[in-house]
């Protein structure tokens, strides 16, 4: 227990607080920044977040190489960065060149290090051309291993670095998937409030129609989609249309808690006083209702994270997932679902998975940060 | 059309003598020399013993069939397990020994007979008579004799109900044959021309299906003209249809050739239906009745049944390979897969043979010659665009990053021991030549291209192809992967889309596919003559994506489709002929004639050729080739007997206690 | 309250009503009908004209109007016939009775496993928040979510059968497929499931366990709360008898959704682990377009939404009697 909080005397909407060991007036906002700061984990999540988007952001740039780009090693282990040759002597960052054989009995390509080829690492190394933002072209790359290669994740079937492919699947999974997850979570929570808030013939007519979209298969509706988005749009496109029907279908489960919530509160004071002074269903809705289930928000926003980028092996199973040459996580964990690739490849699934748990992780410990400095209760 | 006469009557003497003669020597199957005692399983044994089935002379015909074991003669006992994925049996076909009309020696040509001791041909070819074999009897102990193919032409195929029309393979120049039955062990149709193909038909698919309908003295309960309306009515309701057709259907289900529900079905298979797929397992024992023997005169299948476990995912199907659950997977396997197999294999006490397929090119590549866009319609008609595609694919890649550096570059032609087989024709413009296909682009015109180097049409929008894949095959998504770059390698910009198999049908079927990927099968001797699927546009049932249009304007007689001109419709022709054709030299050079316009028109863009296909078997099992074929032309491998394979000692050692 | 109830049965009729047509419409959605699916599964011996394949749509009577087929089914459907599954050539009520329950068996054991987990964990996440084994439960919750069902599934095959013997291949080890049914075939079924409960199991159990740890940490910082510890209420009886009733909302909010969940939730895991359930019944029938059989299975997933839907209004209003409806 600190001084600041125990001295917090805080009302109802957060009003401003005098902290004695500060002692001079400060802002709602700025306080909240002082107590997440106290947070550190979510500190750290949220520079892990913002780096993590720095590097997507800079994918082609932070990468090795293309996500498409082939090599002749396929289904190559993970490289290790070494320091010291075999005799221990010091020869700076790099990594031993793959010696490659075809396994006599099973026909499976073998790899070990061959300690006669030694590839240096180096920062700022030229390669393949790519755009940068799309707005200038370059072949500079953060690093590489010029003469030699560099697969410090490992490759694929069609011998593709994979940490270039992780860098730039997390451009889809980081920002095509995120928007949908908040559009289904703003229909949830608005159409459960009203529902919640208003009751009576309202809420039976949304309550059927929620029942009514849980109850039809979804399976018919992604084929007909499928069929029916144009070929001529870009992949991208392709699953963002179709990402976007999901979120009008699965709004359905946050706006029955929503409305559940809801409904106890709106008998409490202090949404009778909003109302009393006249304000409006969705100033209600947002200022004073939502705020009330910000742990739900929270939670509901970190399971759908996963959900989103997991979801799609689920729609690529119909055939209406993202396509080839396009990468995303959710497409890379799909490749790995095989039994081959438990068996002999295991960095095929782990990286990708890695990514995803440490990402959500991220934004699991940035939320409950921002949720306890936010919420004027919190100790 | 024919204007040989004198020499095909000549043939068809020969040809008819030639199944009589088959038939009496018996290659390898034999007529018993002796009737002597006749052994028997011991689970068959002990019930005779108990008095609940007859001796086994009586269940075996006056002289059964002897089949020369592939090795050494067996021991009774054992079970096959094998797996099925999605309900998909094409792996379960030959499990149980599809028995067909007439069927395929193990040299995987030459038709032998089987249900049938013999047929010829007579009446100048138009007549073909079958001569059944005498004292079969169906798994429950009644006679099998040509009254049952008098129930089935007469009751199921022409009626109307049940048979929406005759089956098409029956029919000659648009007309259903007439059928007399001629004593109880004969049968024979007229043709108006004769029907060249029908051996082959009746020792393939078509002769393994009918059976399904000859058990007359089962099936008559359910069909309204053996059975008094007010009882059938009954039996309809009783069992929740609604109509008589929907009953019989039930009854007679057959999946993958063998009864699937109904286990009072009776069979002529080796294996008869003993538990039917419930928890997505079924079992299939030991057909008592099974009129086969070894020459030791012991009553054949030597395995006591089958466990068949339906899978709803291949993964699953080959985890459970792996981990030594199964001992009999040979037709879907899946060939990336190899290295797992390989590597389990002593632990799972499973061996994993090499064998080939009837593919000449695992997977064609189709460009829709009657595509809606009218730019790509006449790109696709050109061909020089369709040279360019074929040389801009690096064939060697394809064998090195997914087929484990096995196979050739190769045309869709026919696989190598083929006679209608040329080498440099399958070999043509296999060659990986970027360059050369970015010059014949420009030689067609399109020459100009958008900022992301892709060529533009002659209408300015950039040149996109469309490939619709099936989601179920794994194999055409990684080519089809491989493809987007060789194409973006000569400036041609390609989209991949999976589509469930389902809706592949229905965009195939509306002309709405551009450019279509099917694996490049049934591209052998005893497939081609009647069912050129990719090299000749009939059949508009199949997969044949690049005329499907010029198919439906075949089969409909000019009313649907689009009708062929040229090349494709001297093919057709081609066809046509090959059916009513029995000269054997008349025959090939058809055959060859259609491989030459193929090769010229490039309708198939074949990949790789020879890429074997990983069979498991369980490590003692016995009497099944080192070095085989397995293929839907062969209705999986079914000519090798299964009947006459045993696990040494009696058990598969994998067996789990 | 009795005409609450009246009121709302109507309601419920009506619901399930609409939702049959519209679940009929929607299954049609797909380019192509059965008869497409049908000759998509025969292969290239199987030469059918298209004389037949139109004969084959006026069989199964696709070439009439959709609202005489809607009519044709629901009419039966009233009268207890189902109809029969083209693809099966069996009669629905036949599919049913032999997938049902199986479908139960693995559901409701799963439901209650998900439960008895996740509550209480929840629970103890919420009132330890930050420990040691709230982080943990954190960490092992997200690996359960972010790793695909599927994946899942293959991972724990393969160490359940390459490192405990276990058997891949679904229901039955092979000393009891061929066996009959007997205590001992019951209980190496039991077994065999235990792995499918706990693969369906995980990622519920992850999910319901961060929402009730969520909404009990929203109902742990209100007023009341503080009011009654500063009454000395002992800690876990207080947590236990407000916060946690109301917290619980969610859980029950969605709880009608588990019910229909229960018959069609279980695809991925049934196809995986070879379970003969009614999802992937749904799935085929879906996807190949076997239109009664399709529908029926909807339909009865709509009674079940409804009914489930129904159950948690009440059980909300029990629950925090804050609520009125």
């Amino acid at each position: 227990m600190t001084a600041e909080a125990t001295t917090s005397e805080i009302g109802d909407e957060g009003a401003v607080a005098v902290p004695a060991a500060v002692g001079k007036v400060v802002s709602p906002a700025r306080l909240t920044w002082w107590k997440f700061r106290r947070h550190r984990l979510a500190v750290a999540s949220l520079v892990f977040l913002i780096a993590a988007y720095l590097v997507t952001l800079f994918a082609s740039f932070v990468s090795p190489s293309s996500p498409s780009t082939r090599s002749r090693y396929l289904y190559a282990p993970p490289q290790s960065v070494h320091l010291f040759d075999k005799d221990g002597t010091f020869r700076g960052p790099f990594v031993y060149g793959y010696r490659m054989s075809r396994d006599p009995k099973t026909m499976r390509l073998v790899y070990a290090d061959d300690p006669s080829r030694i590839f240096p690492l180096a920062l700022f190394v030229r390669g393949e051309t790519h755009e940068v933002l799309g707005l200038f072209e370059t072949d500079l790359h953060l690093f590489g291993a010029p003469g030699g290669y560099v697969f410090l994740a490992g490759t694929d079937a069609f011998g593709r670095d994979m940490l270039s492919r992780l860098l730039h699947g997390a451009q889809i999974s980081l920002s095509v998937g995120m928007i949908s997850v908040l559009l289904s979570l703003v229909l949830g929570l608005l159409i459960g409030g009203v529902s919640g808030l208003f009751g009576g013939r309202i809420d039976t007519v949304i309550q059927r129609i929620i029942e009514a979209i849980i109850a039809i298969p979804t399976i018919p509706l992604w084929l007909g989609l499928a069929a029916a988005v144009p070929r001529d749009w870009p992949p991208v496109y392709q699953y963002f249309a179709i990402l976007l029907v999901l979120s009008l279908v699965s709004w359905t489960s946050t706006a029955r808690v929503a409305r559940g919530r809801f409904l106890a509160l709106r008998e409490q004071d202090f949404v009778t006083a909003a109302r009393v002074y006249g304000a409006g269903w969705f100033r209600i809705i947002a200022r004073h209702l939502v705020p009330n289930l910000m742990s739900y928000v929270i939670v509901t926003l970190t399971l759908a994270i996963p959900g989103i980028i997991i979801g799609e092996t689920a729609l690529s199973f119909l055939g209406v997932g993202l396509k080839p040459p396009t990468v995303s996580w959710g497409v890379l964990l799909q490749e790995a679902q095989k039994i081959q690739t438990i068996t002999f490849y295991p960095w095929l699934w782990i990286g990708p998975a890695a990514c995803v748990v440490s990402i959500v992780l991220a934004f699991n410990f940035l939320g409950d940060g921002a949720r306890d400095a936010a919420d004027p209760f919190s100790r | 059309m024919i204007d040989h006469t004198t020499s095909t009557r000549r043939r068809f003497l020969q040809l008819g003598g030639a199944g009589a003669a088959v038939a009496a020597l018996g290659l390898p199957v034999r007529q018993a020399a002796a009737q002597s005692k006749y052994k028997e399983a011991p689970a068959l044994a002990k019930l005779v013993a108990d008095g609940k089935l007859p001796p086994v002379e009586k269940r075996l015909p006056p002289t059964p069939v002897v089949v020369e074991p592939m090795t050494s003669t067996g021991t009774y006992g054992g079970h096959i397990r094998t797996g099925i994925i999605q309900n998909r049996g094409f792996q379960a076909r030959s499990a149980w020994g599809p028995e067909p009309i007439l069927r395929i020696a193990r040299d995987g040509g030459t038709i032998q007979p089987n249900l049938a001791e013999s047929w010829s041909y007579s009446n100048n070819g138009r007549t073909f008579t079958l001569v059944l074999r005498k004292g079969i009897r169906w798994s429950d102990g009644a006679p099998f004799d040509a009254r049952g193919f008098e129930f089935w032409w007469n009751h199921i195929n022409l009626n109307k109900q049940i048979s929406p029309a005759p089956m098409a393979q029956f029919i000659i120049k648009g007309t259903v044959p007439t059928f007399r039955l001629v004593d109880d062990h004969t049968v024979e149709w007229t043709f108006p021309e004769p029907h060249a193909n029908l051996p082959a038909l009746l020792a393939h698919g078509v002769g393994a299906t009918i059976p399904r309908w000859l058990p007359r003295h089962y099936l008559e309960q359910f069909h309204p003209a053996f059975t008094d309306e007010a009882a059938l009515k009954k039996r309809v309701a009783d069992a929740g249809f609604t109509s008589w057709v929907d009953l019989i259907n039930n009854r007679t289900n057959v999946q993958w050739l063998m009864p699937f529900l109904n286990t009072d079905m009776p069979t002529l298979l080796p294996f008869r239906l003993a538990q039917p797929m419930r928890q997505n397992l079924l079992v299939a024992d030991r057909n008592p009745y099974y009129w086969k023997v070894d020459p030791d005169g012991r009553q054949l299948p030597y395995i006591d049944d089958i466990i068949l476990t339906n899978f709803e995912s291949a993964e699953i199907r080959d985890a459970a390979i792996a981990a030594g659950e199964l001992n009999w997977v040979n037709t879907d396997t899946t060939f990336t897969n190899l290295p797992l197999y390989k590597e389990n294999a002593t632990k799972g006490h499973y061996v994993t043979r090499l064998w080939k397929t009837s593919r000449a090119a695992e997977h064609t590549f189709m460009l829709n010659h009657t595509a809606k866009d009218p730019e790509l319609r006449k790109l696709f008609n050109d061909i020089r665009f369709k040279k360019a595609l074929s040389i801009a694919i690096d064939r060697q890649m394809i064998i090195d990053t997914i087929y484990l550096g096995y196979g050739k570059p190769a045309q869709l032609q026919m696989i190598p021991g083929s006679r209608w087989r040329d080498d440099t024709l399958a070999k043509q413009d296999t060659q990986y030549d970027p360059k050369g296909a970015n010059a014949l682009l420009d030689q067609i015109g399109l020459t100009k291209r958008d900022s992301q180097k892709i060529r533009l049409r002659p209408d300015g929008k950039p040149l996109r192809l469309n490939l619709d894949v099936p989601v179920d095959d794994p194999g055409s998504v990684a080519v089809g992967e491989l493809l987007i770059e060789f194409l973006r390698e000569v400036g041609i910009t390609m989209n991949v889309r999976s589509v469930a198999r389902e809706q592949v049908r229905a965009l195939i079927d509306n002309n709405d596919m551009e450019f279509g990927v099917w694996i490049g099968d049934k591209c052998s001797d005893t497939m081609f003559p009647h069912s050129p699927e990719w090299h000749v546009p009939y059949l508009t049932t199949g997969w044949n994506v690049w005329g499907m249009s010029y198919a439906q304007w075949y089969e409909s007689g000019g009313k649907r489709g689009e009708a062929p001109t040229g090349d494709v419709k001297r093919v057709q022709d081609l066809f046509d002929e090959m059916q009513i054709t029995v000269d054997e030299a008349r025959r090939l050079a058809i055959g060859k004639e259609i491989m030459q316009l193929n090769a010229r028109n490039l309708w198939n863009i074949g990949d790789v050729g020879e890429v074997p296909i990983p069979v498991i078997l369980g490590a003692n099992y016995v009497n099944y080739p080192e070095d085989g074929v397995t293929s839907f032309d062969w209705l999986g491998n079914h000519h090798y007997n299964v009947e006459q394979t045993y696990f040494t000692g009696g058990a598969w050692s994998g067996e789990r206690k | 309250m009795l005409a609450y109830l009246m009121h709302r049965s109507l309601q419920m009729v009506a619901t399930v009503f609409i939702i049959s047509v519209i679940a009929f419409l929607v299954i049609q959605l797909p380019p192509g009908d059965f008869v497409n699916s049908y000759l998509a599964t025969l292969s290239g011996g199987d030469q059918i004209t298209q004389d037949a394949v139109e004969a084959l749509r006026a069989q199964f009577g696709l070439d009439d109007n959709l609202l005489v087929q809607y009519w044709r089914w629901i009419s039966n459907l009233l009268m207890g016939n189902f109809g029969i599954s083209f693809q099966y050539q069996r009669t629905v009520l036949d599919l049913l009775e032999e997938r049902l329950p199986l479908t139960l068996a693995i559901t409701i054991p799963t439901a209650l496993f998900v439960y008895a987990l996740a509550v209480p964990i929840g629970i103890y996440s919420a009132v330890r928040q930050y420990s040691v084994l709230d982080y943990t439960f954190t960490f092992v919750g997200f690996i359960g979510l972010a790793i695909p069902n599927f994946l899942m599934a293959i991972l724990l095959i393969y160490v359940n059968s390459t490192y405990f013997g276990g058997n891949v291949a679904g229901l039955f080890s092979p000393e009891y497929e061929l066996a009959p049914w007997s205590v001992g075939r019951v209980l190496d079924m039991l077994s065999n499931l235990s792995l499918a409960i706990l693969i369906i199991g995980l990622g519920g159990t992850a999910a319901t366990m961060r929402v009730m740890r969520g909404m009990l940490l929203d109902e742990l910082s209100q007023a009341y709360v503080e009011t009654a510890r500063a009454k000395g209420l002992p800690e876990w009886k207080l947590i236990l008898k407000y916060p946690v009733r109301v917290a619980i909302s969610p859980v029950l909010s969605t709880i009608g959704f588990t019910l229909p969940h229960l018959v069609s939730g279980t695809e991925i895991t049934a196809t995986v682990l070879n379970l003969p359930t009614t999802g992937p019944l749904l799935l085929n029938a879906v996807r190949s377009q076997d239109m009664f059989l399709a529908a029926s299975i909807i339909f009865i997933l709509s009674v079940l939404t409804v009914i489930g839907t129904f159950l948690s209004d009440l059980l909300l209003v029990w629950a925090d009697p804050r609520i009125r409806l």
